[in-house]
């Protein structure tokens, strides 16, 4: 049985209730999809930073999310990963600035990141000390003849504002003004001169550098112990100054010379007893191991008869004679007079003198100098202890 | 002429002095100092610029004489020298011997005897190898005699050589120089300091006073009150030594000042040196003071003649005379006061306390007793006895310097102004 | 200090032939010993070959480098350093001496500055300059090579002592302090033009260093010049002994023993530099041999230079041998200045004895 009117005031409340519902339905869907769409990505990391010329480079930015990398650059040499974002390259010249962009994309968004990349050079010195330049330098100072010697054989004489005394090779260079007196720098001269880089050497004294520290200018000291230590030389003042190039081929040069005498001795068997005498002052001051000398003889097939000592010191006569020298070497400003040798009792006692064979150095500098020029010292000894090897077939 | 003629002046020290030195003679060269004593020995060995004078040496000038021939003839003995080297005091007589060396510096026989004989009479042998920094004072100075001794000159020149040396070893040293004399013949020339030394050895004094010999001659000849007087400023009294009748100077020490003229009269009766150190007291008490009667001779009146007191006086050994005794009388009337001192009474000196008790019916006596000094005794064989007695009874007695002044300051109303 | 009582006890000839004897030992010990071992046997045997008259006593079993070592080499470097020894040592006596102070040095009148100076001029100026001009004026110079060096060292040394003599002479004598001062004055001076001349050419500074440092050649010339000159002047100083004695008491005091007191000095002083200076231009400046020896020897056999000189020659000699010895040996192959052993070996002995003399109450001499 039906029954008649129930009650109607039920329905309101569904609907409120129903509302209501639908209401916080929506308001969930609502909310459900606001949180699972993503922002959009986030990049940071610094705006600038520093490349070195011929160092490999890297960079690696921070990002919230993961994405696809885009770069945007000048800088020819410098290349993305997709997927880090890391930069990587080897700028192979310095003395510029380059702009990048790196741009992140994903699903969310993108994101950039603008970045300044400096190239500078580095150099390390002789001396274990590091140097950094904006760029290859230009005006040049030179503390030694030596490195005068090299820097005009890199063709950038024309640089040098400022050289050591007695830089006399090439004749050019004795134009050059000299920025050392009596054992002083000139260090207003050198301020006002302006250099982008001084070249020091070993025969740089305590005193000059020190006052090479006060100046507060970039120095490099170019001091190597053996040949190999020239070629190296010579890369790093080609690099130091931009002359790569033509470093290139003075080193093949260099080398090449030093080959030759290798390779014209191949055949040698004797290695002569050889006696390098630099001075008299206070006894016969010789050069034991660990200096070019040295080198030089072991080089040329000669014995060096004061190697068992290291250094440069003053040789015992009887140590001389017991070693009996076969072979004579005399600085160009050893204080003797080799014409007397013959009738000396000391001196005519000894094989080299009876066998004619005393050789005094024209050119003291192709000895003495720590530069290019040292390989044509090596040459000329290389002849004087094995003129057979030389000799026309 | 035989010796050493030095006219040496010239120099800015030394003026014209002129004197001899014969062999065996020993002459002594006195003076104050910075009189110029060390200077003259100094020129005339050429050691001291000298502008004028000639010195002889045995007839020949010395200054062209060479060093060493002067140094054979010549020895000098310095003043203590510094001993910075210890040489051994062998080889520093040694050195002695210098002037007679040849080229080759070789010692012969004669020198090294000359060497023994100077350490033999030098009395140096005992101390032969020890060092000079080793020995004493009058040591050392016998060892710098050996040396000048060794030299074996003819001539001895000492520089005040017993400046360090007590008065044992001074004479000791100076008998040794005047023995080598008498022995060798030496003439030697001294500078002294000491007066009395001089006068005991030399036979000749040099004066010197501001570089200028203001006397020359024996030594009773330079050795007077006045000269001492103008070359020390020292009021002295020159006295004969009692053994060798050489002058024998005495320093006036501790002269008080003179009383002033209208001061009170004492006189002091006395003798045989009881009375000597009463005039002192007295004259330094502000009192005029005589004395006597009192024989010549008498120690008493030496005191007094020193002080230049009034003394009336008697023949040497003879009893008082009447006309000393009348003297006394008169002085007496004069005096303020009398004073006895403890002098042994005999019959030559009975008078005088015959006058002294006699004053002290009206005056004042005090009889000086004090501790030391046997009291007055009577040697009269009993003649005395009453005299002794009237004096004891009425005479005031002092025992002390101090009670003797403080009396006659209450005796004698007038007081006297200066006090001791 | 019983040591010296008993050594002063000795006869003098019995400690002359004591360090006659050690110089010998000394001198053997030097010709047999070097970096260069060679048996003592074979020493000897060269040594005797070499003796006039001897050539046939022993067979020749020796090589020639071992001769010219010994021969060449070692004999003529010892006598050399025998004779400078001795010399520095003698003179140094004299030295002190005359100044009475037993600080005084062979140098003190400024020999060492004057040949220093004269070394460095030859050295800058080129050893092998023959000529020297000055305005329109040229010298023309012998050509001695290496010797020039020497000769204008010696020159130059007796041309300071030369001025200094007359700087100090008054008319009447020779006054020590006024001596001595003038010495200072002129060894700065020397000293000063020898540091301009340095300065105004580097190249030669590590040279004059060496000269200054003194080292011993091995050259008979050099003992052909130094060891007669050195044997004549030692030889003189002694016979003159005796003045020495007399002047240390006092110019006065010597003066009335005798001795011409002015100029004996001057015969000391003259004497005194010729030794030094020979031996200097030869072989540089060598210290402390000329104030260490006088010194130590003074201390242990007294005051009296009859038997002070030959005792300090012998010494003197004996020592720089010795310190040459070492100089050569000590760093197998590498010589050293033998200025630098004397200055080493000297240096504590002097310290020794200042303590020694100051425990003793400040007996120093």
């Amino acid at each position: 049985m039906s029954a008649p009117a129930e009650p109607r005031p039920r329905r309101p409340l569904v609907l409120a209730v129903a509302a209501l519902l639908t209401v916080a339905g929506i308001a969930a869907a609502w909310w459900a999809i606001a949180e699972l769409s993503e922002k959009p990505p986030e990049v940071g990391g610094l705006s600038s930073s520093i490349a070195y010329e011929g160092e490999p480079f890297s960079y690696v930015p921070n990002a919230t999310q993961a994405g696809f990398w885009t770069l945007q650059t000048n800088a020819s040499w410098l290349s993305v990963e997709p997927t880090s974002g890391r930069l990587s390259g080897t700028p192979p010249a310095s003395g510029g600035s380059y702009y990048a962009a790196l741009t992140l994309t994903n699903a969310n968004g993108t994101a950039e990141l603008n970045l300044t990349i400096t190239v500078k050079l580095r150099l390390v010195d002789d001396g274990g000390r590091e140097l950094v330049l904006d760029r290859p330098a230009e005006r040049l100072i030179s503390l030694a003849p030596s490195n005068t010697e090299l820097l005009f054989a890199l063709g950038v004489g024309g640089r040098v504002v400022g050289t050591a005394p007695f830089s006399d090779y090439p004749p050019e260079a004795s134009e050059i003004p000299v920025v050392v007196s009596l054992g002083y720098l000139d260090t207003e001269l050198i301020v006002t001169l302006e250099p982008d880089l001084i070249f020091a050497a070993g025969i740089t004294s305590p005193a000059q550098r020190t006052q090479l520290e006060d100046l507060g200018l970039p120095t490099l000291v170019l001091e190597p112990k053996n040949l190999s230590g020239i070629v190296e030389n010579i890369f790093l003042a080609g690099r130091a100054v931009g002359a790569q190039v033509a470093a290139q081929r003075l080193a093949e040069n260099f080398t090449a010379g030093w080959e030759n005498v290798t390779r014209t001795l191949a055949n040698v068997t004797s290695f002569p007893r050889t006696f390098y005498l630099m001075d008299t002052f206070g006894g016969y001051w010789t050069a034991g191991s660990g200096t070019f000398i040295d080198e030089f003889i072991r080089e040329a097939g000669g014995t060096n008869i004061a190697s068992e000592i290291s250094g440069w010191f003053i040789f015992s006569a009887e140590n001389i004679t017991a070693s009996d020298p076969e072979v004579i070497i005399l600085a160009a400003y050893a204080m003797v007079d080799e014409t007397t040798f013959a009738s000396d009792p000391f001196w005519g006692q000894l094989t080299a003198v009876k066998e004619g064979r005393v050789y005094r150095i024209t050119d003291q500098n192709l000895f003495d100098r720590p530069g290019p020029r040292l390989v044509m010292g090596l040459e000329i000894l290389a002849q004087w202890l094995h003129p057979e090897a030389y000799a026309a077939p | 002429m035989e010796g050493l003629e030095a006219p040496v002046g010239g120099s800015p020290f030394l003026e014209e002095i002129a004197f001899e030195l014969a062999p065996g003679r020993f002459v002594g060269l006195v003076g104050p100092n910075g009189s110029g004593k060390t200077t003259l020995l100094r020129a005339i060995l050429g050691a001291w610029p000298r502008s004028a004078g000639r010195i002889e040496l045995d007839g020949e000038a010395l200054d062209a004489l060479p060093r060493a021939e002067v140094a054979r003839a010549i020895a000098v003995v310095p003043q203590q020298v510094g001993r910075d080297f210890p040489f051994r005091v062998s080889d520093f007589v040694a050195l002695g011997r210098r002037p007679y060396f040849d080229a080759w510096g070789r010692t012969r026989g004669e020198d090294w005897e000359a060497i023994r004989a100077a350490m033999e009479e030098a009395e140096i042998e005992p101390f032969a190898g020890r060092a000079i920094t080793t020995l004493s004072g009058g040591e050392f100075q016998r060892v710098l005699i050996a040396r000048a001794l060794a030299q074996t000159p003819r001539y001895l020149f000492l520089d005040e050589p017993t400046a360090h040396l007590d008065i044992g070893a001074q004479l000791a040293l100076l008998d040794l120089v005047d023995r080598r004399r008498k022995e060798a013949g030496l003439g030697v020339l001294a500078v002294f300091h000491d007066l009395n030394l001089a006068a005991h050895y030399c036979e000749e004094l040099l004066l010197l006073h501001r570089g200028r010999l203001i006397a020359r001659g024996t030594c009773e000849e330079v050795l007077t009150p006045t000269a001492i007087a103008q070359a020390y400023g020292t009021p002295v009294r020159v006295r004969r030594h009692p053994i060798t009748q050489r002058p024998f100077v005495l320093p006036l020490h501790g002269l008080p000042e003179s009383p002033a003229p209208g001061a009170p009269l004492v006189h002091v009766i006395g003798g045989g040196g009881t009375a000597a150190s009463l005039f002192r007291l007295l004259v330094g008490a502000g009192y005029r003071v005589s004395t006597g009667v009192l024989n010549l001779l008498d120690a008493d009146l030496e005191a007094a003649e020193a002080l230049n007191l009034p003394a009336i006086t008697e023949a040497p050994f003879a009893p008082i005379s009447a006309e000393a005794d009348a003297a006394l009388q008169r002085r007496l009337q004069e005096a303020a006061a009398v004073i006895v001192a403890p002098v042994p009474v005999g019959p030559g000196n009975l008078q005088n306390l015959h006058r002294a008790a006699e004053y002290a019916a009206t005056g004042s006596v005090i009889l000086w007793e004090p501790r030391g000094l046997a009291p007055l005794t009577d040697h009269t064989g009993g003649a005395g006895a009453p005299i002794l007695s009237a004096l004891r009874a009425n005479a005031h007695r002092a025992g002390s310097g101090d009670e003797l002044v403080a009396l006659l300051q209450r005796l004698i109303p007038t007081a006297a102004p200066s006090g001791g | 200090m019983p040591l010296r009582e008993r050594l002063r006890a000795i006869p003098a000839r019995w400690i002359l032939l004591g360090l006659a004897g050690l110089l010998i030992v000394v001198l053997l010990f030097g010709v047999a010993l070097g970096p260069v071992h060679i048996p003592v046997a074979t020493v000897f045997s060269i040594l005797l070959h070499h003796l006039p008259g001897l050539e046939g006593l022993t067979p020749v079993t020796w090589t020639s480098a071992e001769e010219t070592i010994v021969w060449t080499l070692r004999l003529p470097r010892v006598l050399l350093a025998a004779a400078v020894g001795g010399g520095l040592a003698a003179a140094g006596v004299s030295m002190q001496g005359l100044f009475k102070n037993p600080l005084a040095d062979p140098y003190i009148v400024g020999i060492s500055s004057g040949a220093t100076l004269g070394a460095t001029i030859v050295l800058v100026a080129g050893w092998n300059v023959t000529e020297l001009a000055i305005g329109s004026f040229v010298l023309e110079l012998p050509e001695l090579g290496y010797g020039l060096m020497s000769l204008a060292a010696f020159l130059a040394a007796l041309g300071i002592v030369g001025l200094v003599y007359r700087l100090a002479r008054t008319g009447t004598g020779l006054p020590l302090t006024t001596l001595l001062l003038a010495g200072l004055a002129m060894s700065a001076l020397a000293s000063a033009l020898t540091a301009l001349v340095i300065y105004l050419s580097p190249q030669q500074r590590a040279s004059i260093f060496l000269w200054l440092m003194g080292g011993i050649q091995s050259s008979w010339t050099a003992v052909g010049f130094v060891v007669p000159a050195v044997a004549i002047g030692a030889l003189v100083l002694i016979l003159w002994a005796r003045d020495l004695d007399a002047l240390s008491l006092g110019d006065e005091q010597a003066l009335f023993l005798g001795v011409e007191v002015e100029r004996r000095k001057r015969h000391f002083l003259l004497v005194s530099t010729l030794v030094t200076a020979v031996g200097a231009s030869f072989v540089g400046i060598i210290g402390f041999v000329g104030l260490i020896i006088p010194h130590m020897l003074r201390l242990v056999l007294g005051p009296l230079h009859r038997l002070l000189l030959p005792a300090s020659v012998l010494g003197g000699a004996s020592f720089l041998v010795l310190c040459d010895l070492i100089a050569r040996t000590v760093l197998s192959g590498v010589e050293i200045p033998v200025g630098i052993i004397t200055a080493l070996a000297g240096t504590p002995f002097f310290l020794f004895l200042l303590v020694r003399s100051k425990a003793f109450g400040g007996e120093f001499h």
